[in-house]
């Protein structure tokens, strides 16, 4: 049945309709519905109701005419729900605002088929690269600009090709998944923070450090602290926020948390990786881009040891303070002073071999 | 005067009488029936009678395609719907003959 000249509110009309009659066989319901669906479009009026009263009234109408079983016709309130939805769907289709929209669907069709072919060759090239990003306009790795305009081109014009009528019934599936797996694609792919790769965006996400703590190491790998900024001058932080306040939690009574394990420090809060206790200034303020940050165990007020490291060696005229510096303290050599120092007995399993003095 | 329940009794011989002037389908039938006068004709009512017409093989339909929109079915009267067409206007023929004699009586 064509219904594609109707209005969103004769369709919903005819579907109601169509539910009055379930009990007829299938030819008869379909000749009554053809020629009921001739007259909807005869009729001047956007909304069927006005001329042919509701689907209920005309159903009954008609069964009585008919002379078949009135009972039969009533409809479950399910289906004078939808019904009503509908209608009111349609009422909305003809409104100013969206009116327009309404009458160009068969233009808007052609613009949602050419970005779905799209979304498709995007999509492809996202999967292809495994998340790492996305081409927003040819989706080619390589920037093959050339290439990717011949693959949209082909996508898009086997997608309108698709949502044409001229592929008949047959392909109308095909059609449905196809916008099923594009809207899928985009809706994954989109969602996913991985596809903010551009270090100059100011997305959270981009400005985000994936990493928890700062371990500094001298040049004869002993440990130091160290004060970090960025070249405008701005303190360097790993907490969530990535703005210098740390992150103040509260408990369940609405005081904020600000001591740890019952000892009443101030200056120990949470941020996305668990408690960390920042070192006040001398005017109490915690300064936060004070490196190693003393991230203690959850659950504890244990600090977490320092990662075991290979410091790389110098040679050259370079390293003759680090072969200076060996020769004085040969265990300085290794970042493993730390661990050894909070965690007795841990040997780092891999350290450097002091290098031979020249 | 509530005539809904007379043109229950006379929208099959209505019926009849449109489509003795040649085939047409259902909006235009509705359309000619009203323009004739009988104001209260619901087009539920046109087809649910020319269903049961044509299911009691009266008529004939015929598609046919329309350039302005759907297909339309354009019903006509066979042989047996010309002879039933003939029978109910014979029969409101009489009817209605009675009726003004009746009503002229009371006058």
């Amino acid at each position: 049945m064509n219904t594609q000249t109707l209005t969103p509110a004769s369709v919903a009309y005819l579907e109601a309709v169509r539910h009055g009659l379930a009990d007829l066989s299938d030819d008869d319901r379909d000749e009554v519905l053809a020629d009921l669906e001739a007259h909807l479009a005869d009729l001047e009026t956007d909304d069927p109701v006005g001329p042919l009263g509701t689907p209920e009234d005309f159903v009954r109408e008609f069964r009585m005419s008919a002379g078949l079983d009135v009972r039969a016709a009533r409809p479950g309130s399910l289906r004078r729900w939808s019904y009503a939805l509908g209608a009111g769907l349609g009422r909305l289709a003809q409104h100013p605002l969206v009116g327009p929209y309404q009458r160009r669907r068969s233009e808007l069709r052609v613009v949602w088929a050419w970005t779905r072919g799209w979304i498709f060759v995007a999509a492809i090239w996202w999967i292809e690269s495994a998340g790492a990003g996305w081409n927003l306009w040819f989706g080619i790795p390589g920037s093959n600009v050339a290439l990717g305009i011949v693959l949209v081109a082909l996508a898009t014009a086997l997608s309108v090709w698709l949502a044409s009528a001229r592929t008949g019934r047959g392909w109308a599936w095909v059609d449905r998944l196809v916008t099923v797996g594009s809207i899928l694609l985009a809706v994954i792919a989109w969602s996913n923070p991985i596809w903010v790769n551009d270090p100059a965006s100011d997305d959270a996400w981009a400005q985000q450090p994936l990493f928890s703590n700062v371990f500094a190491y001298d040049r004869e790998g002993n440990p130091v602290d160290v004060l970090l900024y960025d070249q405008d001058g701005n303190p360097i932080e790993v907490t969530w926020d990535g703005l210098g306040a740390p992150d103040v939690t509260y408990d369940m009574n609405g005081n904020p948390i600000t001591g740890w394990d019952g000892v009443g420090d101030p200056n120990v809060t949470y941020d996305q990786w668990g408690p960390i206790r920042f070192e006040p200034d001398k005017y109490g303020r915690p300064v936060t881009n004070l490196y190693p940050l003393d991230r203690l165990f959850d659950g504890t007020s244990q600090p977490v040891p320092p990662p075991r490291v290979a410091i790389p060696e110098f040679d050259g005229a370079e390293s003759a303070l680090s072969s200076e510096s060996a020769a004085d303290d040969d265990e300085a050599m290794t970042p493993s002073t730390t661990t050894t120092s909070t965690t007795p007995g841990e040997v780092p399993t891999t350290t450097t071999v002091p290098p031979t003095p020249n | 005067m509530d005539t809904t329940q007379l043109l229950k009794g006379v929208l099959d011989t209505a019926v009849l009488a449109v489509l003795r002037d040649g085939n047409t389908y259902g909006y235009d039938l509705a359309r000619r029936l009203r323009d004739a006068g009988l104001d209260g004709v619901g087009d539920a009512s046109v087809y649910g009678t020319l269903r049961r017409l044509f299911g009691a093989g009266h008529l004939t339909s015929e598609i046919v395609p329309s350039d302005e929109g759907p297909a339309r079915r354009y019903y006509g009267l066979n042989q047996s719907g010309r002879d039933l067409f003939e029978r109910s206007s014979k029969t409101w023929a009489h009817f209605s003959t009675v009726m003004n004699e009746l009503l002229e009586d009371a006058a």
